[in-house]
């Protein structure tokens, strides 16, 4: 592997682990609402 | 009725959102995309054109299906007639049946074989037998004629199809988001098996040519100059289009069992950031690394020359277990058992938006309705799967799963900004959410999403030979003319690069005559589903429900 490549691949697995990770932490977190019937 | 259907937790909703757009593309074709498109550079546009028109057609998705939901609708030509008062926005919306039914007949036919494929893997058959002898027996293609039923082939169809019809019988929480809980934590477990076995690889050892990491490399070493070449551009917008299963009508309808202040926000996001992750960290590290380790770096660059690692993974890979000794024939089921999660999760996402439109608009219950659309997936899946050799297979790929796709989403981008109205349609993506959505995405979702799918559709249109669009302005310029390719929509219509246009050919029926006969039946299919939205509407004038 070349420096960029590592480069290329650490930096876009970074951003979307957070956001993924991030997110589905908070879907988990977050109370469903039952309070309104729709 | 599906008035009352609810999902049964927010996490399952969000699994089944994300199985549906996890499909075998996340880990055939990504790769292979990428690689072939300036590598890491390719991410660069990719990411872009997730933020920029990935993510705001998901949020938009969700909205038109939630809104839908709160009217009793659940399938695309009922929530469109409620964005706006002309008439015609509900024949838009018949997109959203037929893109569902016809594609879920040829995708059920592609799951089959990962089905065949795990069956096989056990078995043992690639011990003995090449996958590259194997599958076009099994497809019928050696067949002398072109009429030749592979009945091994149509047996695995079957058995796929009443397994979808028998989980989608099942109801909303009970089948559809049972299978997402179970299946896409599988899905996960068996991808990262075969990524720690696969990046683990030493050059020298069983049959071991070259580091695995040459493939990671393939994958990720970045080609600047792509990012100023428009054709890296392009399959970065078509790459994320098609990974995100938008301009489907599938989205909508999960959407649509929401209440009416329930999060999209951050339901739409997390979905879409989990197939993102499956497909860039799980599916580019996946078949290209495991394939370069046992074939070299040369030989994997020319499989995936197309831009498509479809060969690699049905026709090369069964065999690379081999070296696996004892965990081969559990490598194989492995593979194609994580390929059929991924299919089967987005083929019942398929199924909803048709069992929602007969129960909603003909009052069908929900097991009927569930055999019915078994019934119309096997009839028109039975026309792919036997005349697979003439074309029809690629003829359903093209029109419904590529074509028609881009046409609604195109369509629907624009209804929601400019006659729904973008005022109204950001209170509908931001009410109830549980993150905060910057309000540049405002702008972005009225002007630059509509903008990018506008992009990518006259893209499909006029797609030059080789995709080289550099060449083609040179030839258009010169005098040269324009050279289609032979998949872009105008060379489809034209059939370009078929040699000479004939039906009939030494008194026996040619591809073309298939294709065209294909085209004719999809077209059919269209103008029924029309005419039952055009029966529905006028029962709901007569009871006085419009």
């Amino acid at each position: 592997m070349t420096g960029a490549a590592w480069i290329m691949l650490i930096a876009t697995w970074s951003i979307i682990l957070f956001f993924t990770i991030r997110y589905f932490l908070l879907v988990l977190r977050k109370p469903e609402r039952k309070d309104d019937r729709g | 009725m599906t008035q009352t259907e609810r999902w049964g937790t927010r996490v399952g909703l969000v699994l089944a959102m994300a199985g549906n757009a996890v499909g075998l593309g996340n880990f055939l074709r990504f790769p292979a995309q990428a690689a072939q498109n300036g590598g890491g550079a390719f991410l660069i546009p990719y990411l872009v054109s997730f933020l920029l028109m990935g993510i705001p057609l998901l949020w938009v998705e969700w909205a038109i299906g939630r809104h839908g939901g709160q009217f009793g609708h659940h399938s695309t030509p009922g929530m469109l007639d409620r964005l706006g008062r002309y008439r015609w926005l509900k024949y838009l919306g018949v997109f959203g049946l037929f893109t569902n039914l016809t594609v879920a007949a040829y995708y059920c036919y592609i799951e089959s074989w990962t089905l065949a494929y795990v069956w096989h893997s056990l078995k043992g058959t690639f011990r003995s037998t090449e996958a590259t002898e194997f599958f076009p027996e099994y497809l019928g293609v050696t067949e002398a004629s072109m009429f030749a039923l592979p009945v091994e082939a149509l047996l695995f169809f079957v058995i796929t199809l009443a397994l979808n019809v028998w989980i989608l019988s099942r109801g909303l929480a009970k089948g559809i988001e049972l299978a997402a809980k179970i299946g896409m934590p599988l899905l996960l477990l068996f991808a990262v098996i075969l990524v720690v076995r696969g990046l683990t690889l030493e050059p020298g050892v069983g049959g071991v040519v070259e580091s695995p990491l040459s493939g990671l490399n393939f994958v990720w070493n970045p080609d600047l100059s792509g990012l100023t070449n428009p054709t890296t551009w392009l399959a970065a917008a078509g790459q994320i289009f098609f990974t995100l299963s938008v301009g489907m009508g599938s989205i909508h309808c999960y959407a649509s069992y929401l209440r009416r202040n329930d999060d999209i926000a951050l339901n739409a996001s997390s979905a879409g950031w989990l197939n993102e992750m499956v497909e860039v960290v799980l599916g580019g590290s996946l078949l290209i690394p495991i394939a370069t380790a046992y074939l070299g770096l040369a030989a994997v660059q020319s499989a995936t020359a197309g831009g498509s690692g479809f060969a690699l993974g049905f026709l090369t890979l069964p065999s690379l277990f081999n070296h696996w000794g004892w965990f081969a024939p559990i490598a194989g089921a492995i593979w194609f058992g994580l390929l059929f999660f991924a299919g089967i999760t987005s083929s019942l996402a398929m199924g909803q938006p048709i069992l929602a439109f007969l129960e909603d608009e003909f009052g069908i219950a929900r097991r009927k309705a569930a055999l019915l659309f078994g019934a119309v997936v096997f009839a028109l899946g039975f026309v792919c799967v036997w005349l697979y050799p003439g074309g029809a297979f690629d003829e359903f790929d093209f029109w419904t799963g590529t074509f028609a796709l881009v046409v609604f989403a195109l369509g629907e981008a624009f209804i929601f900004s400019f006659i729904f109205g973008i005022d109204k349609g950001w209170d509908e993506i931001t009410r109830g959410a549980d993150i905060s959505i910057p309000r540049f995405f405002r702008f972005v979702i009225r002007w630059i999403t509509p903008l990018f799918i506008l992009v990518v559709f006259i893209a499909a249109m006029i797609k030059p030979e080789g995709a080289d669009w550099g060449a083609a302005l040179a030839g258009l310029t010169s005098g040269d003319g324009w050279s289609f390719a032979s998949d872009s929509v105008i060379g489809k219509v034209l059939h370009s690069g078929e040699g000479e246009y004939r039906w009939i050919e030494n008194g026996q029926p040619t591809a073309a005559m298939i294709q065209d006969l294909t085209r004719l039946l999809l077209l059919a299919v269209f103008t029924v589903c029309a005419f039952l939205v055009w029966l529905a509407w006028k029962h709901k004038r007569e009871r006085g429900d419009q």
